[in-house]
């Protein structure tokens, strides 16, 4: 009984077993169904990428990034004529024949060219381009073959056993039975010809190389003695075989094939295509490539002749390119480029089936890619949306609009057997969509001369660093001054006309395979080159990443909110002896000093008058009041005792857009920062000052915008208080041409101050032209009406440096100048903002190099020609437009780091 | 050496070990014949018969009974093999189940299944007064318990069946009773729908049904569906005679996953027909029946139980193996006796056939 069950259930078990195998395998139903004729089929999904969309400057022709079109000849072997067909034969023929392949032609023997007159006259005929005579002779002796019946074996062995390797013995039941066969046969020793002898096998001696029967003497005696001797005649008889080989242009590949099919003994001929098929391992449903990049032309040829050419698939393919970004290297930042997908990008823009399949992908990735959130599609073909080898837009409007330009994947699903051939013709399961293009807002005439002032500029500042008088040479001791940015947006529509930021790179290096080493010289610098690199940051778009503090240009924005506020009025007159002194709010006998730019007692000034002499010590009055804790004023001077304060003071600088992203469609870009008690607090760990909110009040210390902020703040007071979103896209278009979407202006949102209050802040900033020291802005030296403001903000360390006066050591710090300036001022038009960084202590850079650099930024944009010559009054010695080309700027620049050193 | 001692060598089992090796010598050469990756698995598999064959002669002339000493410390050996491959093993086929020793790597579960066999048998053997009580009973299933957890973990759920089945039949052989069937369905139930839903993950549970309608549960053809209708393909395929040896389409085109291990049976189904597949599983039964003999005439307990537990793998692995290629088992990667390439379960099956043996010799009291 105990082991009666266990023998049942075996005896179950393989009762079972044995069923099914007889159902599987002689049940005729269920063999059809898994025979290969009916057998199960499969769908495979085939993908067919689309062509990107384009990128157009704003006048909607001007290319900036191209999608060239690229083809490529493959071969589907599932749609070729039969194997070893003639109409095979013809497609490949044809196929090498329009994509200039050579074929190589075979004659053997050598000899019936000689002997064969009609091959002879026909080769000529055919093939004129064809010179035979000089095709490569190739003789080869045959290996002498002699069949060993059972009575010689043993005598064959012995031959063997002495003479191998030259002598092997190749035993009956798988004799060769072609030539190049015998040297594929695995030698046989003699101990196998001992067995082959024992068990009575036959076959055939092989002597190989034939020669050596009569160059050793006594193999051919072995052999006399073995086989007798009326083996002498065949053995001495050398069998050779010779052919011609050579190669038979493209043009002649057809008429070459009709010969070869005429001539089928003598005449072989040898295609590449068809070489390349017979060694490829590709499923029979996939392309096999034959050829990249072929000129259109040849392509369009092969798509009207595909009924000719079954088989032959032209696929189509794009390759980038940024035509301008050559010339104009900081469209680079603007457009981006396109790269491999990675796989955190995979993870992030192929949707998921349903959530749980998206939770487990984006927590498996965790490590590498963070959590990630994945959209959910129940409907998702077969084929995810991104292909691992894809490209994607990585930065800029590249990345920014890849929904637009990447276009749809299009998806044929093919029905395949098991063994991957199709059944039925592909069908279209979503078809391709080409992508969108894009038009920008970009200006691509005032682009290229704002990157033009920009670097001229830049170069500027660094002349002025290597020749500082004796008494700055800390100065001199600076790093080398190479950045900046500039950008120029409409007023009234919030639209980028030009955005440049120095230094930039060429986004060609990274779509252009050619060009990798360069790329990888960009992102691997040498080490000598790193820390530099680091520090100029050229693939950084400074426009939209750069957070920098904003030093007086705030002003402007400062005393709209101090007015709206009540804190002052347009007359209110505020003491400004040129510095104030503050007591320390927790330290007794601690005093800090805040000061004006120029050590000079300015009086009593109201606010235009402030914005005119750009005092800091009126904004930091008005915002944190010179009452309390001041120490160097008369009690009849401390006239506003509490002033804004800083909470108040946020609140309107961030009604501005201070401190938030400005929403423009760019990838990178950074919020800026408006300092509170509260931040101060949680970051670093301090409590809030009086000295904090002055420092606030002329856009130093933590507070930090980017120059596009500013750009849209200021031109939010240049249009009396309207916030726009900043766009880089005007307009976007199918691939037919026609136009989508226009992108119409967007208002992020209205300001409520009164509308005399921007009056006033306008009034103030065309004073600070008029009758301050942006000299160059002025209309005489300009030709146009501007207002604006300059700003000097200071930035990293305090450097201790000998007092230019001679006497002792001072304090310093480097600080990048600033002009944030629109016109015309009776109708604003455009707002520009340009920073040269580090630049503010090379004789007063924000106003003797910002200024004339915006200045010359709005002549490039409204036309005008600055006076010739210019008033001597005006600043002198502005650098010409158009300047000199990148080339020699750099030179400049590195023979000036030559002087510097 | 007299007589007696061939007359009760078991004939009919090396009669069947015989034809097992010559079909495993054929389905591994044809298996590996067209596949650049699998050159020399042909030279290296010949070499594991032979070490199979040397191990079992060993064990053949050995008296099974110095084993039963030995069976708590082999017990403690495949504990800490177990761990050690859980924690510094190599993943192969999605599981965590071979040690790597330098010039080979080793899968130390297949091994342990004898020793499982031997130390469940030596347990019951030494609670022979005590059969049919709760103590023996339990004391087995805890000895299982460790084990079984640890290939249950690696995630290795063949071997886990195989463990399972062996304590299944060594404990009916021992004895069990009512009761105690009673208290296994009641525990093992709950126990088997907690690991199902609660354990598993969704692709194992995938894989564990796609048998029952491969384009059903897996229509992208990921989880092994393809592999299945692959199978079936080469089975359907070889009719009454096969394709012949070294013909078939799907084989020779490589079309078949580990198709010198997993799906050896499918080659053989395509390149043999029924016949010679067929003729393969008869083998294999009468490999099993004749364990099951040796089990009934064993002189004690411990030989009785052994033979059980050996009969009990052998089957175990027939039918998922076989069960996977035909598609009424669910897929879990164990080799087919005998015929698979794989070292380890080849000297293992070899062993095994050793004890079986060696039982059958000392199963009357005096020999020599």
């Amino acid at each position: 009984m105990r082991i009666f069950v266990p023998k049942l259930i075996v005896f179950i078990v393989f009762s079972v077993l044995m069923g099914r195998l007889y159902q599987l395998q002689l049940v005729q139903t269920e063999a059809d169904r898994y025979n290969y004729s009916t057998s199960v089929n499969t769908t495979r999904y085939v993908p067919i990428r689309p062509i990107r969309g384009e990128i157009f400057a704003s006048d909607g022709t001007t290319l900036l990034a191209e999608s060239m079109p690229i083809y490529t000849v493959a071969i589907r072997v599932s749609d070729l004529p039969p194997e070893d067909s003639p109409e095979r034969a013809k497609v490949y023929a044809q196929l090498s024949q329009v994509l200039g392949m050579t074929n190589t032609l075979t004659i053997s023997p050598a000899i019936v060219l000689d002997n064969d007159k009609v091959l002879r006259e026909a080769l000529q005929t055919s093939l004129t381009d064809v010179n035979v005579r000089s095709f490569v002779r190739t003789d080869q002796t045959l290996p002498m073959r002699i069949s060993v019946d059972a009575d010689h074996l043993f005598g064959a062995t012995q031959i063997v056993e002495r003479h191998a390797p030259i002598a092997r013995f190749i035993p009956r039941w798988n004799a060769p039975i072609r030539n190049d066969d015998a040297a594929l046969l695995r030698d046989v020793d003699s101990a196998l010809a001992d067995l082959s002898s024992a068990l009575e096998i036959t076959g055939t001696l092989v002597i190989s190389p034939a020669v050596q029967i009569s160059t050793r003497p006594e193999l051919r005696a072995d052999m006399v003695r073995v086989f007798g001797d009326e083996i002498a005649p065949q053995i001495d008889k050398i069998q050779t075989q010779n052919w011609l080989t050579g190669e038979v242009p493209p043009s002649a590949s057809v008429d070459a094939l009709h010969l070869s099919e005429q001539f089928t003994r003598t005449l072989k001929l040898e295609n590449p295509i068809e070489i390349l098929v017979r060694t490829s391992d590709t499923p029979r449903y996939q392309t096999i490539v034959v050829k990249r990049d072929i000129p259109r032309t040849i392509a369009m040829v092969l798509k009207e002749n595909a009924v000719n050419l079954p088989g032959v698939v032209i696929e189509q393919d794009y390759r980038r390119r940024y035509p301008l970004s050559d010339d104009i290297q900081s469209l680079s930042h603007v457009l981006g480029y396109i790269g491999r997908v990675g796989s955190c990008e995979l993870v992030r823009q192929n949707p998921a089936r349903s959530w749980v399949s998206g939770l487990l992908d984006s927590i498996g990735h965790a490590v590498e890619c963070g959590i990630l959130q994945k959209k959910i599609n129940p409907y998702e073909l077969g084929i995810p949306r991104y292909l691992n080898d894809d490209r994607i837009g990585k930065s800029g409007i590249e990345s920014s609009y890849e929904e637009e330009m990447r276009g749809q994947m299009g998806i044929e699903a093919v029905v395949v057997d098991t063994m991957g051939r199709p059944v039925r013709a592909s069908q279209v399961v979503q078809p391709t969509r080409d992508g969108e293009s894009v038009v920008l807002t970009i200006d691509i005439e005032l682009q290229r001369k704002v990157e033009l002032i920009l670097r001229n500029w830049i170069r500027e500042a660094e002349l002025r660093r290597v020749n500082m008088p004796e008494r700055f040479t800390y100065k001199r001791n600076y790093m080398p001054l190479q950045s900046g940015a500039a950008v120029v947006i409409e007023v009234n529509t919030g639209r980028v006309l030009a955005m440049a930021s120095w230094p930039s790179y060429n986004n060609n290096i990274w779509v252009d395979p050619t060009r990798a080493d360069e790329l990888a010289n960009l992102l691997n610098p040498p080490p000598a080159q790193k820390a530099e690199n680091q520090r100029l940051a050229p693939l950084t778009n400074r426009v939209i990443s750069g957070q920098y503090p904003p030093g007086s240009t705030l002003k402007q924005f400062d005393a709209i909110v101090a007015l709206q506020e009540g804190v002052i009025n347009a007359n209110t007159r505020i003491r400004d002896p040129g510095a104030l002194v503050l007591k320390d709010q927790y330290v007794e006998d601690r005093f800090y000093r805040f000061i004006n730019s120029t050590p000079r007692d300015n009086g009593w000034l109201d606010v235009t008058e402030a914005l005119m002499r750009s005092s800091n010590i009126f904004f930091m009055t008005v915002a944190g009041g010179n009452k309390e804790g001041v120490v160097n004023l008369n009690p009849n001077e401390q006239t506003i005792p509490q002033g804004l304060q800083i909470n108040r003071l946020a609140d309107g600088l961030s009604k501005f857009g201070f401190g938030a992203l400005t929403g423009i469609k760019l990838y990178g870009e950074q919020p800026g920062r408006v300092p509170t008690p509260g931040w101060k607090q949680q970051a670093l760990r301090a409590a809030w000052t009086t000295g904090d909110t002055y420092n606030a009040a002329i856009g130093q210390g933590n507070l930090e915008t980017t120059p596009l902020q500013l750009a849209v703040a200021g031109a939010a007071i240049a249009n009396s208080g309207t916030v726009y979103v900043p766009q880089i896209v005007r307009a976007i278009i199918g691939p037919d041409g026609r136009v989508i979407q226009e992108v119409p202006p967007q208002v992020a949102h209205k300001l409520d101050f009164d509308q005399e209050y921007y009056d006033v802040s306008r009034l103030g900033m065309r004073r600070s032209v008029v009758e301050g020291v942006n000299v160059a802005a002025r209309e005489e030296c300009s030709g146009i009406l501007i207002a604006g403001k300059t700003g000097t903000a200071e930035f990293g360390p305090e450097i201790v440096a000998n007092n230019p006066n001679g006497v002792g050591t001072v304090l310093v710090r480097q600080s990048h100048s600033w002009f944030l300036g629109f016109a015309p001022y009776d109708n604003p038009e455009i707002e520009v903002v340009f920073l040269s960084e580090g630049s503010g202590d090379m004789d007063d850079g924000s106003s003797t190099i910002a200024v004339p650099a915006v200045t010359q930024i709005m002549q490039a944009y409204f036309g005008i020609k600055p006076p010739q010559p210019l008033p001597a009054q005006c600043q002198q010695g502005m650098p010409a437009l158009p300047a000199n080309d990148g080339e020699e700027i750099i030179d400049t620049i590195q023979q000036s780091d030559r002087r510097a050193s | 050496m007299n007589n007696s001692i061939w007359r009760d060598y078991n004939w009919v089992l090396a009669l069947a070990l015989v034809g097992l090796s010559i079909f495993s010598m054929s389905m591994v050469f044809s298996a590996t014949l067209n596949d650049p990756m699998t050159q020399g698995y042909f030279n290296r598999h010949l070499v594991n018969l032979l070490i199979g064959f040397a191990v079992m002669i060993a064990i053949t002339f050995l008296d099974y009974h110095a084993f039963q000493s030995w069976t708590f410390p082999l017990y403690v050996l495949s504990i800490v093999l177990l761990a050690t491959v859980l924690i510094y093993g190599n993943v192969r086929g999605g599981a965590q189940s071979w040690l790597d020793f330098g010039m080979r790597t080793v899968q130390p579960s297949e091994p342990i299944k004898l020793v499982i066999i031997l130390v469940l048998a030596g347990f019951w053997a030494s609670q022979e007064r005590s059969l049919g009580t709760w103590r023996p009973f339990i004391g087995s299933a805890l000895l299982l318990a460790v084990p079984l957890l640890l290939v249950f973990i690696q995630p290795d759920f063949g071997t886990a069946l195989v463990f399972a089945s062996v304590w299944l039949i060594i404990t009916w052989i021992a004895g069990i009773t009512l009761p105690q069937v009673l208290v296994l369905v009641g525990v093992g139930s709950p126990l088997f729908y907690f690991g199902w839903t609660y354990i598993l993950a969704p692709y194992q549970r995938t894989r564990l049904l796609i048998f029952i309608d491969p384009i059903k549960y897996d229509p992208e053809l990921k989880s092994g569906a393809w592999n299945i209708i692959q199978s079936l393909t080469a089975i359907g395929s070889g009719g009454l005679s096969g394709q012949g040896w070294t013909n078939g389409v799907m084989s020779q085109g490589n079309y078949l996953p580990v198709q010198y291990s997993d799906f050896i049976f499918a080659i053989t189904g395509e390149e043999l027909g029924f016949i010679g597949s067929a003729g393969l599983l008869l083998f294999l039964g009468l490999l099993i029946w004749q364990s099951l003999d040796i089990a009934a005439n064993s002189r004690d307990l411990f030989g009785r139980l052994i033979a059980g537990g050996i009969a009990a793998m052998f089957l175990c692995h027939v039918l998922v193996n076989a069960g996977m290629n035909m598609s009424i088992m669910p897929i879990t990667g164990i080799p087919l006796p005998f015929i698979s390439y794989g070292g380890s379960f080849t000297v293992t099956c070899f062993a095994a056939v050793g004890l079986l043996q060696s039982i059958s010799l000392w199963r009357r009291r005096i020999h020599f």
